[in-house]
């Protein structure tokens, strides 16, 4: 009873997963080392002598041809060694290890704000559709869109920190000094980029909500007496959510080097800051890493939607 | 339609002879209050063009156990009609006037609370195109469950029970495996079931058919019209069948109302109505038909000229442009509503017995 | 009948509630009065944008300055008309490179299908695997910070949006009945692709591009926050705000002046990209 042509396309996603993620590593590779920059240079600085950058090169293994570069690393990488930092000489994996359950703990955070918002905003505002109340929403979505994520941050600061003291402006508690210093140190971040969210999600929730409520089976479940509340959250809000599962999608994703600028105002140790400063820095390897790290996640979370699209819509997972 | 295999024509008449044996044995006394009582029913839209006037003036009665149809063209109002007595028309851009009484309530004054426990539970509506009337996402078992948790009460066990008997009662094979099927896997003569088996859950007092058959293949269409017309002598519900298609209508009702441009213009009882017509396009509706006795060339007969444009009515009888006997007066005067005996029309020269010959029942099919 | 009631309920609401007509015209004059501030800058009389006046930093609005001055002591009116014009064109330049670039790779992508549309849309693919910030930051950190790298970084960013559009369009414009016909009558394929195709494909990619005018803009900032847009002390709407940010405390308003400057900017972008697309929104049915 199960759709083959999905489990065919799940597959599909496996192969292409593979794919994308030799093309992106292979591309960055070869245009970090297009670009003009040297590590050895960005290590040792301007005054370093001609001889000293030659030997720190050979060392790093610069000086070898640059496919035979990447394939050294593609190898090390398919074993689990994804090398070592030239600045700082710590393991990659260590690094990424450390920081990236931080940026994600931030996106996790952020869509649960924002979709907690957004869900109940966009059914209203569909609902109401046309109304004072749907106008002043779509107000507050233009307004929002309007700024960007850093002066909502500053925004955010100055009235939650500096003038209520209610939150901390920057810095970052883990899990290990307890689960609430950890959610309190996030709070902001995550609102900010919530509110970055926010109004996308509202709007998207609300076009289609509008004409699923168009829809015969809405009017078949007015007249079997069913109330609004019922009507709403059970008939018409599953139908119209896939528009916004995609999205949310595509901005995981995106948020986990998007969310550089905000972990930078925030000081947040995330991911995103760890790539910065290595393609600051010219730090090949850090580079690779966090950028397969990405591609991965930016694939399986394609698959993931795939498979929300099943759950949500029987039409999908079952043949007819 | 002639295409309904005798079987199947057998079965129909089976069923309306019944319904007649019992009238005549005296084992159902024809209530002498109306279930529903319609006065004066208007709908209008705003438009920019100004006001659209889909129903205007429309006035019957409904008795319990009797099938009111009502046939007329696509844009006649039928719709809005049907959809008008539970008040299911937005009620941002629509203005409903009348009184509607069902049941000494009075419905058009009732709160939109109020009303939402007549809908699905004392009044229920089946609709014309069975796959866009359920909701792709929830299961047959939730969507019919979901009426007998709302209006009955019913707890899940109870509820899954009473869904599977209903899914047998409209004829749903291995009803226990369609509760968790989707209506994308099932047929669209089963799906049409489905909607009927939750229109009738809670066992409505009046059943409001909009164009129930319309969508169905012609073999499925007779098995529906067996089955509306079994339930409604088993339990003495009353139906509203709004249908263009005359033989489905001679098949199963027992008052026919012809309405046009936002009016009844005849109402007769069935045998009546076949038998002969007065007002002009009841006429043109029965004689537009493709008959299946015609003769290899015979023209069909369709009514010329267009339906009129609801936001300007004329002055006089809206049919008047396209009406082949039409007089002078038609276009001025408005006609008014004639009794005759057990019909009624709005025209001012009716057509004559002579004029209209009978269709019999056999051959409207 | 149905679609009497659907027809007749569309257009039965004013499509324009009246009190956001004024706001469209406001949207309007903003972008024209900042279109014109940045343009004659040079010919305007301001006190110089780069001027350093230890003096007087971080007063508040007042008569000598007339929207205050930054931490060292600079004219913020100034530096925001300056900024404007970095902003100006970048945002400009940005989109113009995405939409010619973007719109000609989907363009093709969808007409001719196939490997030629699988290749393309690969690559397409691959480049949003990075998230557009990281890609900018590092084109622009290796080639250096200034306006033509800014621009040109974030016009790669936009490519793959405007090429998912174009190719969307195509792909539906492609079985038009004119294209067959001008196929029909022996037109070469580059004459299809830009009398046909091409001008049917314009509104889409335009109000599109107006909405990215103010995402560009946002973009800019963003980079300039981080550093990464023009040398200080050329002035940057991001960058001003970012050498503020210390000052917070004490001066709110050297860094919430350029930041509601901005704000009014790409809010007048988005109300008139907004207004642009309401006749097309659809009508409720109320429950």
């Amino acid at each position: 009873m199960l759709n083959s042509a999905f489990l065919r396309r799940l597959q599909v996603q496996l192969l292409t997963l593979l794919v994308i993620l030799l093309a992106a590593t292979a591309l960055t590779f070869f245009i970090t080392n297009v670009l003009p920059g040297d590590a050895a240079v960005a290590i040792l600085g301007d005054n370093a002598t001609p001889a000293d950058i030659a030997s720190l090169r050979t060392e790093l293994g610069l000086d070898r041809n640059i496919v035979v570069r990447y394939v050294d690393w593609l190898s090390h990488a398919l074993r689990g060694d994804l090398g070592k930092s030239y600045r700082t000489r710590e393991n990659i994996s260590t690094m990424i290890g450390d920081r990236l359950p931080v940026t994600l703990e931030l996106i996790l955070l952020t869509q649960l704000i924002a979709l907690g918002f957004a869900v109940p905003a966009g059914i209203l505002a569909a609902y109401r559709s046309r109304t004072k109340v749907d106008s002043a929403l779509a107000t507050v979505s233009i307004g929002l869109l309007s700024t960007p994520a850093f002066v909502k941050g500053i925004l955010l600061i100055y009235l939650m920190s500096v003038l209520l003291g209610w939150f901390p402006a920057s810095g970052f508690k883990s899990l290990s000094d307890g689960l609430g210093a950890n959610l309190h140190s996030l709070a902001l971040p995550a609102m900010t980029l919530a509110l970055a969210e926010f109004p996308v999600y509202m709007r998207l929730l609300r076009a289609d909500m509008i004409s699923t409520l168009q829809q015969d089976y809405i009017l078949v479940a007015r007249a079997k007496g069913l109330s609004v509340r019922e009507i709403l959250l059970g008939h018409a809000l599953r139908p119209s959510s896939l528009s916004l599962v995609t999205v949310v999608g595509i901005n995981l994703g995106r948020l986990v080097g998007g969310a550089v600028v905000i972990e930078t105002l925030f000081a947040l140790p995330g991911i995103g800051q760890m790539l910065v400063n290595a393609v600051y820095q010219h730090d090949q390897f850090v580079i690779q890493g966090v950028v397969l790290v990405i591609a991965t996640g930016f694939v399986l979370i394609n698959l993931l939607v795939d498979l929300m699209y099943a759950l949500i819509d029987p039409r999908v997972r079952i043949s007819g | 339609m002639s295409e309904w295999r005798r079987s199947d024509r057998q079965a129909l008449a089976g069923e309306v002879s019944a319904d007649v044996a019992t009238e005549v044995s005296g084992g159902r006394v024809p209530e002498l209050a109306p279930l529903l009582s319609v006065r004066d029913l208007s709908v209008r839209f705003a438009s920019p063009r100004g006001a659209v006037c889909a129903v205007n003036g429309v006035g019957f009665d409904l008795h319990a156990g009797r099938t009111l149809a009502i046939v007329g063209e696509s844009g006649s109002g039928k719709s809005v009609l049907s959809r008008s007595i539970l008040r299911l028309l937005p009620a941002s851009t629509t203005t409903q006037t009348g009184e509607i009484r069902f049941d000494g309530q009075a419905l058009s004054l009732m709160s939109e609370d109020a009303l939402r426990q007549v809908r699905g539970r004392e009044i229920a509506m089946i609709f014309q195109d069975p796959m866009s009337s359920l909701n792709p996402v929830l299961t047959i078992g939730r969507q019919i469950g979901e009426v007998l948790g709302k209006h009955l009460g019913l707890a899940r066990p109870a509820r899954e029970a009473r869904t599977i008997e209903l899914l047998e009662a409209v004829g749903i094979s291995a009803p226990q495996q369609r509760l968790g099927e989707y209506p994308h896997q099932l047929s669209g003569g089963m799906r049409q079931r489905v909607m009927i088996a939750m229109a009738l859950a809670c066992s409505p007092k009046i059943l409001i058919a909009d164009e129930p058959t319309t969508a169905l293949d012609v073999t499925i269409q007779m098995q529906i019209l067996v089955l509306l017309k079994r339930r409604q002598r088993e339990t003495g519900m009353a139906m509203i069948f709004i249908s263009h298609d005359l033989a489905a209508v001679s098949g199963v009702a027992d008052e026919v109302a012809v309405m046009y441009a936002g009016r009844i213009v005849e109402q007769a009882p069935v045998d009546e109505f076949f038998a002969s017509r007065r007002m002009p396009y009841g006429e043109a509706l029965l004689r537009a038909r493709p008959m299946a006795d015609a003769f290899g060339g015979q023209r069909l007969e369709a009514i010329g000229g267009r339906p009129p444009d609801l936001a300007a009515l004329p002055q006089g009888c809206a049919f008047a442009d396209r009406c082949r006997h039409v007089q002078p007066d038609c276009q001025v005067t408005f006609p008014p509503m004639v009794i005759e005996g057990a019909r009624r029309y709005a025209c001012l020269h009716p057509l004559s017995d002579a004029a209209t010959p009978g269709v019999s029942t056999e051959q409207a099919t | 009948m149905a679609e009497t009631m659907a027809t007749v309920s569309a257009s039965a609401k004013p499509a324009t509630p009246k009190w956001r007509e004024p706001g469209l015209l406001l949207a309007v004059a903003w972008l024209l009065a900042l279109l014109a501030l940045a343009v004659f800058a040079p010919w305007l009389g301001l006190v110089s944008p780069e001027e350093a006046d230890l003096l007087a930093t971080l007063e508040p609005p007042g008569a000598a300055h007339w929207l205050g001055t930054d931490s060292l002591g600079r004219d913020t009116l100034s530096r925001l008309i300056w900024g404007g014009k970095v902003s100006l064109v970048v945002a400009i330049g940005s989109v113009a490179i995405g939409l010619a670039i973007g719109g000609a790779l989907g363009l093709v992508a969808g007409f001719f299908g196939s490997m030629t549309d699988r290749l393309i849309m690969g690559v397409m693919t691959v480049m949003l695997c990075f998230p557009g910030i990281i890609l900018a930051i590092a084109l622009v950190s290796s080639l250096g910070p200034s306006v033509g790298n800014v621009t040109a970084a974030i016009g790669v960013i936009f490519v793959p949006a405007f090429a998912r559009i174009a190719r969307a369009n195509t792909l539906s414009l492609r079985d038009r009945e004119f294209v067959m016909a001008a196929r029909l009558i022996g037109a070469s394929v580059p004459r299809i692709l830009m009398r046909e195709v091409l001008p049917n494909l314009m509104p889409a990619l335009l109000s599109y591009a107006v909405v990215m005018l103010g995402v560009a803009i946002l973009a800019e900032a963003a980079l300039g926050f981080l550093g990464l847009s023009v040398r200080p002390p050329q002035p940057s709407w991001g960058g001003m705000i970012a050498s503020e940010r210390s000052s917070l405390v004490e001066a709110p308003l050297a860094v919430f002046i350029p930041a509601i400057w901005m704000f009014l900017t790409v809010l007048s972008i988005n109300w008139i990209g907004e207004s642009a697309r309401r006749p097309f929104d659809i009508q409720a049915q109320t429950l």
